[in-house]
């Protein structure tokens, strides 16, 4: 009997050091900022509350409240990300030597993102198609349709989907859908939000396409 | 009797010159930001090294680099460090200039850059927001190191609230339980949340000002690793909401009682200033009154409220405008001071009193009456300064100023002036601010005595028997200038009231090059400028370079002036040339310092010569022997080594400095009797020790021996001196306490053989609620000896101060 409790009480002990163990391994990202209503949402558990000082693990998942904005960073090599008002994303990252790999499930709104070009790599993946980063700043917008905006600010962004591909720079804006070949276009009127933190939910385009003509895109986000 | 007096105040000059550096030997240590954002408030941040007393007063000083006037902000203690920020709205154009400057509990000042005589301003480059996004991710691509603080940014601006810091830890290099977290000197690891790969520490209310942060830890290796370090900012609370306000400012009163040299004298003195901001408008006040005030002296009293706009500015009280480094200043006139710009056109006007009327006496001898103290006229200033501004690129003005003593003002006073002064200046800007050139001329008229009023052309002319041309008519003109015979000069197209100036700035490679030609004619006088030296024509060279990150500093100097050019006064015109060099270096905490200085002065005026006179008296020939000639050269050198240490539960800063100067005398050998002062010899031995220990308590320890002979002999004169401070805080720091003994034995023979001076300083400072302070000092100085010319004394000054900061 004595000896089933030893082995209960080495189990346990030895089961929350794992369960510590694999947590703080999967402990990728911290948030710096919260500002507005946001949840956060680990493994099977519910949705909590997002907090500043909040640590991210691989897989958790973010949605954000009308006029919200969540930034992050991650823990390796302090690339920043930001998201907007009505937002979800599902973070995962996977360490490595060079660091984590990073890998963004985005389904719905904005985000701005400034990504070390020392890092590990880093890939936000949306309906329409992904966008492979490395050492760049770029926003980023995906609509209820899940159509994707990419809007180049420094370095190159690789939006791609299985019918092509096109080089993201900065000053250029790229839309993509899903089973279509992505566009490129002059990036025309946009103004960028991450530095001031705005957190309306509308965002302005304008832009050029292939043809030389100018569109403007308002991005609106309703519940 | 007053020749012992004389001799006394020549001994206590001695004492106060060659003891001063034994409490000098604090530095500020401040790395300048390499840049600032155009439009984003700015964070400088400073400490000082070795302080050795309290600091009464901090200030900032900055200005744009094309501005004239400085504005300042109060710098803020927190922990080690002293903090002030710059508003964002004052970052603008292409270069902020700015110094500190720590006026100490003992009234000393210390500034950084260090002055000698002249501030030369730090210059940083203003860089337009819009860089800024790829400059920080350029910055964030080149962080990767072991530790890595994650949040806040370097000097990044919070509002009131909790502040999260957090630091990633690099799993495979750091232990992680060796990482430890330090806000403001407290260790605040035990509050942290910590994993493997993050430590974090979320403070719910830091108090508004600056904070330092340092992370440390241990690698896998067991090696300590480079500490990380950086500051951040709270805001003062509802600093941003609404139209921007701000209010700072300090309210003070003093009483003081001195017994100096058997004079007693007790007096009050109190006053506010203020610094204030709504929306676009900058308000300052300032006001000081002492009972020292009385009409029959100058103005003590100072009061002035300014109110600044980005198109105008106005200001009335005691103001101190600047036109023209050489028609006036910063001279005070009391009256109404403000500028007007629209598009490219300014225009400054300034008009008040510069001394105002104090009586003199006279007395009735005869049917004569003879003035026997003269007065003061009351003076009154006009001046006006249309201005036109390029761009960012070019500047120019016309300065025009009118002063004149009023005759009407008083009864007994002799030599009323009139003066006029008009001069251009222009500024011409290039390559973002990196080169500057600005160039002044002005020419003026000045009467000495406008009593005998206005003279014709003819009376002129007559006056100097036809040898004067007058081209114009004086009378015709005397609403502008009294003219008459006292007037200089008389012709003005001769140029000897011309005076011209041009500098030259160079700004690049980390160099600080500067170069400057002025010419003053001997004429030239400015009443609102009247410390300007006349009669002088020369140029100066400097550089000063900024190497390993600010660390070490590097100038040169050279300096060469033809003094009594127009030899007017029948004396030869002299020579002066001054090089210096400079080598400073402060690789920061835990490394020694060392600052190196030569300076070589020479005196020459070309006379080889006695001058030898013969005359007739009483029959028989004398001579007469003048002695004009002057070839000397002085050559100072300082050296300073600096060291901070911890041992015994203290940080100790030991400084170790040597100073000497040698002036020889190119004729010391055919010098006549009695005329042996010109070479001399001086040599300071310093050495001094500050502790600052983990509870309350800060000593400082000094000793110094000097040495000086004069004359090859003639006359010397050494002391020893040694001094002792400590200070120390009661209450949680609610009270500090200081004491400071100095002890000083000097001897040597002529005048000054055998004093000793002991010098006691105590008091204390109440840290009171709100900002407020109760500061209580006293001094005893006595001195003891047995000299020829010396008597004993005793000195007593006792002060009472309450200030209050807001």
């Amino acid at each position: 009997m004595k000896k089933n409790v030893y082995l209960f009480l080495f189990l346990l002990l030895y089961g929350l050091i794992y369960q510590g163990m694999a947590q703080a391994a999967k402990e990728i990202a911290l948030v710096i900022k919260v500002q507005g209503v946001a949840q956060v949402k680990s493994g099977d558990g519910d949705w909590q509350t997002l907090k500043n000082g909040r640590r991210l693990h691989s897989g958790d998942f973010i949605k954000t409240e009308k006029d919200a904005l969540v930034a992050f960073v991650f823990t390796d090599d302090k690339s920043m990300v930001k998201i907007r008002s009505q937002s979800q994303i599902q973070l995962n990252g996977e360490r490595d030597q060079k660091g984590i790999k990073k890998t963004l499930l985005m389904t719905l709104g904005q985000i701005w993102s400034k990504i070390n070009p020392k890092g590990a790599g880093y890939k936000m993946v949306t309906p329409s198609g992904v966008a492979a980063v490395r050492g760049t700043e770029f926003y980023g917008d995906v609509d209820v349709s899940g159509k994707t905006t990419i809007i180049g600010i420094s370095g190159l962004v690789v939006l791609y989907n299985k019918v092509d591909s096109v080089l993201v720079t900065a000053g250029k804006t790229a839309t993509i859908e899903k089973d279509k070949a992505p566009i490129l276009a002059d990036t025309r009127g946009f103004t960028p939000w991450a530095e001031t933190d705005d957190t309306a939910d509308t965002l302005d385009i304008e832009f050029e396409d292939a043809n030389g003509v100018r569109k403007k895109l308002r991005l609106k986000y309703q519940e | 009797m007053k020749t012992k007096k004389h001799c006394c105040i020549c001994l206590i000059g001695v004492f106060i010159l060659f003891a001063m550096p034994l409490v000098a030997q604090e530095y500020i240590l401040h790395n300048p930001p390499e840049k600032a954002q155009a439009g984003t408030d700015l964070v400088i941040s400073c400490s000082i090294e070795g302080l050795q007393t309290s600091v009464h007063l901090a200030r900032l000083f900055y200005r744009e680099s094309k501005e004239e006037k400085y504005k300042y902000v109060f710098l803020h203690e927190s922990g080690e460090e002293w903090y002030a920020l710059i508003p964002g709205s004052d970052v603008q154009g292409q270069h902020l200039q700015y110094f500190l400057a720590f006026q100490l509990q003992d009234d000393r000042l210390l500034t950084f850059p260090e002055h000698t005589g002249q501030i030369v301003p730090e210059e940083i480059l203003i860089v337009p927001a819009s860089t800024t996004p790829l400059e920080q991710a350029k910055t964030s691509a080149e962080k990767n190191a072991p530790l890595q603080i994650l949040t806040p940014e370097p000097d990044q601006i919070f509002e009131q609230g909790p502040v999260l810091i957090a630091v990633a830890i690099s799993p495979d290099v750091v232990q992680a339980d060796s990482v430890t977290l330090s806000l403001n000197g407290r260790n605040v690891t035990p509050f942290a949340v910590k994993s493997d790969y993050v430590i974090s520490y979320e403070p719910q209310h830091l108090a508004p000002g600056s904070h330092r942060l340092i992370v440390t830890g241990i690698d896998k290796t067991g090696q300590r690793l480079a500490p990380v370090q950086l500051f951040f900012y709270v805001q003062e609370p509802h600093r941003r909401t609404g139209p921007r306000s701000a209010l700072t400012g300090r309210v003070f009163t003093e009483g003081r009682y001195e017994e100096i040299y058997n004079q007693n004298e007790s007096f009050a003195m109190g006053g506010a200033e203020f610094l204030g901001q709504y929306g676009s408008l900058n308000v300052r006040g300032r006001i000081f009154l002492t009972s020292l005030e009385h009409a029959s002296l100058q103005p003590r009293d100072r009061f002035s409220l300014a109110v600044e706009h980005k198109h105008f500015n106005f200001e009335v009280g005691d103001v101190y405008p600047r036109y023209n480094d050489l028609m006036m200043w910063g001279k005070r006139v009391r009256g109404f001071a403000g500028g007007l710009s629209v598009g490219t056109f300014k225009i400054e006007a300034v008009f008040g009193q510069t001394y105002r009327a104090v009586e003199g006496q006279a007395v009735l001898s005869g049917d004569t009456l003879i003035t026997t103290k003269s007065g003061t006229f009351e003076q009154n200033l006009f001046g006006i300064r249309p201005s036109l501004n390029f761009g960012q690129h070019v500047k120019a003005g016309l300065s025009v100023l009118k002063i004149k003593d009023d005759i009407n003002s008083i009864t007994y006073g002799v030599r009323p002036r009139d003066n006029i002064v008009i001069g251009p200046d222009v500024l011409i800007s290039l390559d973002k601010g990196r080169a500057e050139l600005r160039a002044y001329a002005a020419q003026s008229m000045l009467t000495l005595d406008t009593s005998t009023g206005v003279l014709s052309k003819r009376q002129v002319q007559n006056i100097f028997s036809g040898s004067v041309n007058v081209p114009i008519d004086p009378s015709h003109f005397q609403s502008l200038l009294v003219i008459n015979d006292t007037t200089v000069p008389l012709n003005p197209l001769e140029l000897t009231s011309f005076a011209y100036a041009v500098d030259l700035k160079l700004n690049y490679f980390r160099n600080l090059v500067r170069f400057g030609y002025k010419k003053i004619g001997s004429d030239y006088y400015s009443l609102a400028n009247s410390w300007l030296r006349k009669d002088i024509r020369g140029f100066y060279l400097s550089d000063r370079v900024r190497l390993l990150q600010n660390k070490l500093y590097f100038t040169l100097g050279l300096e060469r002036y033809a003094d009594n050019i127009s030899q007017s006064d029948k004396k030869p015109s002299l020579d002066l040339t001054t090089f210096d060099a400079t080598l400073s270096y402060y690789p920061g905490k835990g490394l020694p310092n060392v600052s190196v200085s030569f300076r070589n002065y020479s005196r020459i005026n070309g006379i080889s010569d006695l001058g030898i006179s013969e005359y007739e008296t009483n029959g028989q020939t004398e001579i007469d022997t003048t002695d004009m000639r002057e070839d000397s050269r002085q050559r100072d050198i300082n050296i300073q080594l600096g060291y901070q240490v911890r041992f015994v539960n203290a940080d100790h800063y030991f400084t170790v400095a040597y100073i000497t100067a040698i002036k020889d005398d190119r004729f010391s050998e055919t010098r006549l009797p009695n005329d042996g002062l010109h070479e001399m010899t001086s040599n300071v031995n310093m050495f001094t020790w500050s502790s600052t220990y983990d509870f309350p308590l800060r000593t400082t320890l000094s000793f110094s021996t000097n040495k000086n002979v004069i004359g090859n002999g003639l006359s010397d004169f050494r002391y020893q001196a040694i001094s002792l401070f400590g200070e120390y805080k009661f209450f949680k720091k609610l009270l500090s306490t200081f004491a400071e003994f100095r002890y000083t034995k000097s001897n040597g023979f002529i005048y000054l053989s055998d004093v000793t001076r002991n010098h006691v300083r105590a008091g204390g400072i109440l840290n009171l609620p709100a900002r407020q302070t109760v500061t209580l000092e006293t001094y005893v100085i006595s001195l003891s000896g047995n000299a020829t010319l010396m008597t004993s004394y005793r000195d007593v000054i006792l002060r009472l101060r309450y200030e209050k900061l807001f």
